[in-house]
């Protein structure tokens, strides 16, 4: 407890210096990469040439390889995404860690262009108007494609898509709107499928848009989360992430999962999984479906949200910016953390995301979960 | 990138609010952090490179060669080149006559003079490898940076050469550092009756106007004018509004002079 209270005063120390103009750094003589800077006074690590022969036979589990590193010369293993294969020898073809799933053997990039799966909750750009289907821009190597046929439309589900909502696709959704949506299916390119037939997908509004590496996005159960403050964030899995003031929506969607979780932990074992506890039943989706979720109109958000909005996208940042993964938990305990800082301003300063993010490590490793 | 219509007015209304509330929660008068590299190519004889926090890159190196100046009547050339724009493009031809224009008025001839005769003529070539938001401020930083880094070869031989005709000779490898001021382009967004400094590319997507004020010698001087930053809220300028950034470019540029400084 008091080395946290000495962490905290810390950061009121940087926070009382006035923010700047412009903060600066200079390199002279001699070019380096931004990111090495860090690392300055660290040296390559040393290779010799017979200990590598003497452990380069496996690399385990979860071991991390660079490409073109040896990761196995048994043949019996089959060759996944990551790999090549020469002189019955499998090397990386990516820097990442090994994954050894039965006999088969892939290694997954630690970065890279977002990789769709089935069941993703995302957030995409429409890149595309096309012929009864959207082109969404996701951050993939493709495009995903969103089917008229995979999205509500106002009136209902349950009616057929007619001809005059092919001709006026653009009233629903046009190039540059945001939406979020889950991962259908994959075709056989990679590319994905999306459809938005619940009522916590759709158009996006109310809120403001900021992008992180997809790799930081833990997948969980529940990628929208209602923060303190009144702001609701998504997570897309694809690294989009999208703050917003909470709507009543979200706040009953929230309530009823809590209310299932507490049923769940007094009834004992059972966890029966309830349809339409979680998600709006079908009924009331034809209910309020109307025009309304396809709407361009924000409702009136006070400057003290927006305030609370962009401070929440900046220690968002902060945390991308360390490499630490993102989830609710993190990004309350990073907003906490950024309250030291009474300027937003000086969130995005190398120094202050830096502190921040080590306040969120700190605070995982004192309470034992990190 | 383009904004969804939502996103544009959330923008739009934040940034013109009063006191504006920008999208990374600056000030009105606040920069984002840069980085900058400096004297890193062996081959000229200055050079720079500057990083913004958004990921946009510039590149600039100075090289030098002596000219007779009665026969060149420029001293300085600019070439720029931004990735992703053709250079016959007009964004990039009017950042680059901009630069150009204003390079070759404002810096001081005479310290470029060698001799009666001779003067080093600079080449200021631009390279913007990643640009996402308008790159004039950023390289306006990066040729000051660059400038201000450059050594020029030294003089050994007699500076009086309209007698005699003798060529400059210079030292084997003794450097002069090339002291002159440099001015700086400042870009401002209008949003509403805000004026904001170094605008990030969705703050440029909703703002009304863009204004261009150039800095040297401890004043505002010319240019100073309007750049288009969209094409979508794009509207007059008022006067105030002209004055404003004005006044707020007085109040900044001694800090980022400062902060660039010493390098």
């Amino acid at each position: 407890m008091s080395s946290r209270s000495s962490l905290l005063t810390h950061s009121q120390q940087t926070a009382s210096m006035p923010a700047d103009v412009i903060s600066v750094r200079k390199v002279q003589e001699g070019f380096q990469f931004v990111n090495s800077l860090a690392s300055e006074g660290e040296s390559d690590v040393e290779m010799s040439d017979d200990e590598k022969v003497e452990k380069s036979a496996e690399a385990n589990d979860g071991a991390i390889v660079t490409p073109g590193e040896l990761v196995t010369d048994d043949p019996i293993w089959m060759r996944g995404h990551g790999t090549y294969f020469l002189e019955n020898k499998t090397y990386a073809s990516v820097a990442g860690t090994v994954s050894r799933v039965n006999r088969l053997l892939s290694v997954v990039p630690l970065r890279g262009r977002y990789a769709p799966e089935t069941g993703d909750h995302i957030i995409g750009r429409i890149a595309e108007v096309g012929n009864r289907r959207w082109k969404v821009d996701i951050g993939a190597k493709q495009h995903a494609v969103l089917m008229l046929g995979s999205v509500n439309l106002p009136g209902g589900v349950l009616r057929r898509k007619s001809e005059s909502d092919e001709l006026q696709m653009r009233n629903f959704l046009k190039e540059g709107d945001l939406l979020n949506a889950e991962v259908q299916s994959l075709f056989q390119d990679g590319s994905a499928s999306l459809h938005t037939r619940s009522l916590k997908y759709g158009k996006l509004r109310n809120g403001v848009f900021l992008q992180v590496p997809s790799p930081l996005i833990v997948r969980s159960k529940n990628h929208t989360h209602n923060l303190p403050g009144n702001v609701t964030v998504i997570l897309g899995v694809n690294g989009f992430i999208w703050l917003r003031k909470t709507s009543e929506l979200d706040t009953a969607n929230n309530s009823s999962a809590v209310v299932g979780k507490n049923a769940a932990t007094l009834s004992g074992a059972s966890g029966e999984f309830k349809p339409g506890n979680n998600s709006v039943s079908i009924t009331r989706l034809e209910e309020e479906s109307s025009w309304e979720i396809y709407s361009d109109k924000n409702d009136h958000i006070s400057d003290v949200m927006r305030k609370t909005i962009t401070r929440y996208s900046n220690v968002i940042k902060a945390l991308a910016h360390c490499e630490i993964g993102i989830t609710e938990a993190r990004v309350v305990a990073a907003y906490e953390a950024s309250m030291a800082y009474s300027q937003i301003g000086s969130l995005i300063d190398k120094e202050n995301m830096e502190a921040i993010g080590q306040d969120v490590i700190n605070a995982e490793r004192m309470r034992g979960n990190a | 990138m383009v904004l969804s219509v939502t996103e544009k007015s959330y923008l739009h209304e934040s940034l013109a609010s009063v006191p504006p509330a920008r999208p990374d929660g600056r000030k009105a008068d606040q920069f984002r952090p840069i980085e900058v590299f400096t004297d890193f190519l062996p081959a000229s004889n200055g050079s720079s490179k500057v990083v913004a926090s958004d990921g946009t890159e510039c590149l600039v190196s100075v090289k030098c060669k002596v000219v007779d100046h009665a026969v060149e009547e420029d001293l300085v050339v600019v070439d720029v080149d931004i990735a992703g724009h053709r250079d016959d493009s007009g964004f990039v031809q009017g950042i680059a006559s901009t630069l150009s224009k204003v390079l070759s008025t404002q810096l001081d001839r005479s310290c470029l003079r060698l001799t009666k005769k001779y003067s080093f003529k600079l080449y200021i070539d631009v390279l913007v490898l990643s640009s996402f938001s308008h790159p004039l401020t950023l390289i306006s930083f990066a040729v000051y940076s660059a400038l201000n880094s450059t050594q020029l070869p030294k003089l050994i031989s007699s500076d009086d050469d309209l007698d005699v005709a003798e060529l400059p000779t210079f030292h084997d490898y003794d450097f002069v550092k090339l002291n002159v001021s440099v001015p700086l382009l400042f870009t401002l967004a209008i949003c509403g009756k805000n004026v904001l400094v170094d605008p990030a590319s969705n703050e440029s997507d909703v703002a009304n106007n863009g204004i261009l004020v150039t800095w040297n010698n401890g004043k505002a001087t010319a240019p100073i004018r309007t750049l288009g930053l969209n094409e979508d809220y794009v509207s007059g300028v008022s006067p105030q509004s002209l004055q404003d950034s004005i006044k707020m470019i007085e109040q900044v540029a001694p800090e980022v002079l400062q902060a660039l400084g010493g390098i």
